[in-house]
């Protein structure tokens, strides 16, 4: 039953986001919600593999995970940004994250993304919400 | 060693330069008597001898001074190194005619050797030094100090400083000396007496004044944060031209091993983070699809569970927060925010929580509120621990109001009222102390006792006031005001500010574009 869901959403709002997020059960649940909320959900559960998605700028939302293995993704956001490495990306990109920094290393982050959230503060649900503002 | 040959050589000219001159004079001398005035032989080399005598002693004294005053020099610097200099004037060694290079050298050498404490007093000495000088020759000596050195005029505009200032401020010197002070350096001070206001204070009262602050904080582009000790000379209408010297002593590698103490803080939280995010998310799954299916009790479980798990994440984020207020690190940006909007929304947030403890959360806001400066989510945080205390101390009573009105001085007070235990008088004014539990709910009713640590801090770093009044057995209320907007939109001078930054517990912005 769960996997019919996943494959016919019930309104599909034409928007691809990519989830780079390496705690499965995490993972798992933004893939639902975003899914019920008409999404295209891609997941990538590690740096490397996360930024070779997002190259391809197929993405409308890359909701980004910064303590990923492989790369991080303070990492992956560097690349992204700096346009010497990769071609400019249409992609909106939202960090999400549990780790606690300091607010200068945060608002360096922020600085090259376009929303910055901390997942125990919200729920999946809340995180759709907080991208249907974005749009 | 280069400098040595240099002095050595000039030396050399210089001495060859006197004798050679002076051997010619007597020669000159003895043919003027024997010749010109026709004078007998014996006159004639008296009259020499004399005058050769008289030509030796100059040229002895032009020379000794030539070897001596970069020792003199030299000598100054190192008795400004001790800890008694007592009248020895500072050392001006970019006044040297011979051997300058090599005195300003061994002098820079020295300052380093005698490390930064000593160079304080040479900060502290130049400036009440009453040699006049112009303030451009000045600058030499502040390029052999070994520290970063601002120097300021009576206007608190810079008017030099040595490459480590400029080094140390990532700018240029064109783009800092003529400008203030205050515009340069974005410092940030453990408490109000800032730079600022003692600059200010000094000029108001005092001739001469010193001033010293520990951990003063500075973001500097591309370096990051930047903590160190600053120092501060005061000496009105100086001869040197400079009336305040600044002298900065970093600390930044000491000072932020000292904050990592919040790292093991910020790893346990981070660890706590990840599994309350899929609790929540997963009990989110089960309120919605399950909801209709379960049984009453059932459901009042699942509710139990969610309030439980917000309530976990509201703890963990007080530990985190109580962390940064207590290593200063815990930094406000206040935005214009709509109180009668902002209010019901953390009520509908926080019902939940009340509901399974069988309370209900009412809302009395005075319509129309001036729009108020708040930081969200610090002051959710402060609306979520209040109403967490009410929920917890209200005892058998159900109800609890939050009310918010315009106090008299025209800030936005928001009160939390419980009628529940109360608070006994004697425990009244620990209510805002770090870990204090009153000894009577100690054994009854579980708590941290940071919540209200957490709730000052936070309301003090927002410009407003926190305050409790209770009756045992009657109730509590406790109250917090926040400033109107319209208040604080007058430090916006310039637009680049879009936000305003406060730091709770007293990291204090020197510049009063940030301060009220």
């Amino acid at each position: 039953m769960d996997n019919d869901q996943h494959s016919t959403p019930i309104n599909q709002n034409g928007l691809k986001v990519l989830c780079v997020e390496d705690e499965f059960f995490i993972s798992e649940l933004y893939d639902r919600a975003l899914r019920k909320a008409g999404y295209d959900v891609t997941n990538a559960l590690n740096g490397n593999d996360g930024l070779e998605l997002a190259k391809t700028d197929q993405y409308d939302i890359i909701l980004l995970d910064l303590m990923v293995p492989g790369m991080t993704g303070i990492e992956i956001l560097k690349v992204l940004s700096d346009e010497t490495k990769t071609p400019k990306i249409h992609s909106k990109i939202i960090i999400t994250t549990n780790l606690v920094q300091d607010d200068a290393a945060r608002q360096e982050i922020e600085s090259h993304a376009d929303g910055y959230i901390i997942k125990a503060d919200i729920t999946p649900k809340e995180l759709v919400a907080f991208l249907e503002k974005l749009r | 060693m280069d400098n040595f040959k240099k002095f050595s050589s000039d030396l050399t000219a210089y001495g060859f330069f006197w004798i050679f001159i002076s051997s010619l004079l007597a020669v000159g001398a003895y043919l003027l008597c024997s010749r010109v005035f026709k004078l007998n032989d014996l006159f004639s080399l008296l009259a020499t001898t004399v005058i050769a005598l008289l030509l030796s002693v100059g040229v002895a004294k032009l020379l000794v001074m030539a070897v001596s005053e970069p020792f003199k020099a030299i000598w100054q610097a190192l008795w400004q190194l001790t800890e008694s200099a007592g009248n020895v004037p500072t050392p001006q060694p970019d006044k040297l005619t011979h051997g300058r290079e090599l005195a300003m050298s061994m002098i820079k050498q020295m300052y380093q050797l005698g490390g930064t404490q000593a160079a304080s007093a040479v900060v502290t000495t130049a400036a009440s030094q009453a040699v006049p000088a112009p303030a451009a020759q000045n600058t030499q000596l502040l390029e052999v100090m070994p520290l970063p050195v601002f120097a300021l005029d009576e206007n608190d505009m810079v008017q030099s400083i040595n490459q480590l200032a400029a080094d140390y401020a990532g700018r240029p010197r064109e783009e800092i000396i003529g400008k203030s002070i205050n515009d340069v350096l974005q410092l940030s001070f453990q408490t109000n007496d800032t730079l600022e206001t003692w600059l200010a204070s000094a000029k108001a009262s005092s001739v001469m004044a010193n001033s010293s602050w520990d951990r003063v904080r500075m973001q500097v582009a591309d370096k990051g944060l930047k903590q160190f000790d600053l120092i501060a000379r005061y000496a009105k209408g100086n001869t040197t031209g400079y009336d305040t010297l600044l002298g900065i002593f970093d600390h930044t590698e000491r000072y932020s091993n000292e904050d990592g103490k919040t790292s093991y803080v910020a790893l346990a939280v981070h660890e706590l983070r990840t599994p309350l995010t899929v609790l929540r998310g997963y009990i989110e799954v089960f309120e919605d699809e399950l909801d209709s299916k379960l049984t009453p009790e059932l459901r009042d479980f699942m509710h139990k569970m969610s309030a439980s798990a917000q309530a976990l994440t509201a703890f963990v984020s007080n530990i985190l927060n109580v962390a940064r207020v207590d290593e200063n690190q815990l930094t406000l940006s206040l935005h214009e925010a709509n109180w009668n909007e902002l209010l019901p929304e953390f009520a509908k947030d926080l019902e939940l929580r009340a509901k399974v403890r069988g309370k209900t959360l009412e809302l009395d806001i005075q319509p129309n509120l001036p729009a108020v400066a708040v930081d969200k989510v610090s002051i959710y945080e402060v609306i979520s621990n209040l109403v967490d205390n009410a929920i917890k101390y209200s005892g058998t009573s159900a109800k609890i109001i939050l009310h918010s009105a315009v106090g008299k001085d025209g800030n936005v007070e928001t009160v939390v009222q419980d009628y529940g235990v109360g608070i006994p008088e004697g425990a009244m004014r620990y209510l805002f102390t770090k870990y204090y539990r009153s000894h009577r709910n100690k054994g009854s009713i579980s708590g941290s006792g940071l919540g209200l640590y957490l709730v000052k801090a936070i309301v003090t770093a927002h410009g407003g006031n926190v305050w409790v009044n209770s009756k045992e057995d009657e109730g509590s209320s406790f109250g917090f005001s926040v400033v109107p907007y319209t208040s604080v939109a007058a430090e916006l001078k310039d637009p680049a500010n879009a936000n305003i930054e406060r730091q709770a517990h007293g990291w204090i912005k020197n510049h009063s574009m940030y301060r009220r």
